[in-house]
């Protein structure tokens, strides 16, 4: 309950963000559009997708107390990463290169969550998802000892990411 | 005071955001292979064009200011996206070496 809650309270938001507007004949719209929006949103992917587990009201707000983490540890990996591909751009990339991240995020939307995260930091690009083996490809610019990134990823993971999306 | 804080933090946001966009341009040329090409093309596309908004608070418009936000809000969510899927069209075409 407090999942579709948040997202009709978010999604209301930005319908009020994008017509810049508070007043309440735009607050009442945005509401029954982020309510159709989620309703709908549930029904498709109750036909498409098996249906999760329930999960309580204490577990949603554990998860809800990560996202702090989650946005600034991101926040923080984006910079350290900026810094990383100025570097290289002004300088020599040390040795770039492919490397599979495997384990980790285990659900869909853990390896969206994982995806966007990765592609957002600019020292990491995002090559290859494969949800079966459970493991991304990603390029790097220094890739010449694969497991400290395999390392720095997963604990990036484990620090930033799997309170919120498990 | 208020407006002249806002006038400098609005001015440092658009020359980082064009400073990173330059650099990010510098990179695109000198790097080589389309994978390092896209790890200076993000470096725009992320934080570049997000200063780049952000720096509309000099505007001290609500309006402005709230499309901004939509706008990086959109970026970040849509620029790794971009990314992967390039990455992902160039690997299929047989881009570079084998993973490690």
């Amino acid at each position: 309950m407090i999942g579709i809650l948040l997202r009709v309270v978010a999604l209301t938001g930005l319908y009020l963000l994008v017509v810049s507007s508070t007043k309440l004949g735009d607050i009442a719209t945005g509401v029954v559009l982020a309510s159709l929006v989620v309703a709908v949103g549930r029904r498709h992917r109750r036909t498409s997708a098996p249906t999760p587990a329930p999960t309580s009201t204490r577990a949603t707000l554990r998860r809800l107390a990560g996202v702090p983490t989650l946005i600034g540890g991101t926040v923080v990996d984006v910079v350290t990463g900026s810094a990383d591909v100025i570097r290289c751009c002004l300088g020599r990339p040390p040795d770039p290169g492919l490397v599979w991240l495997p384990t980790g995020p285990t659900s869909p939307s853990s390896f969206a969550a994982w995806g966007i995260r990765l592609g957002i930091t600019p020292n990491t690009v995002v090559v290859e998802v494969d949800e079966e083996r459970g493991a991304v490809l990603v390029h790097v610019l220094d890739a010449h000892d694969p497991e400290t990134v395999r390392d720095e990823q997963m604990a990036s993971y484990r620090s930033r990411q799997q309170r919120v999306f498990p | 005071m208020i407006s002249v804080v806002l006038d400098v933090v609005g001015g440092l946001l658009l020359v980082l955001g064009l400073g990173l966009m330059t650099i990010a341009l510098v990179g695109v040329l000198r790097m080589q292979g389309t994978y390092s090409k896209l790890h200076a093309q993000s470096l725009a596309t992320g934080p570049g064009v997000c200063f780049v908004l952000a720096s509309s608070v000099a505007t001290e418009n609500a309006a402005t200011i709230s499309y901004a936000a939509v706008g990086i809000v959109f970026t970040v969510l849509t620029a790794p996206v971009a990314s992967h899927a390039i990455a992902r069209a160039a690997r299929r075409r047989g881009a570079e070496a084998e993973p490690r």
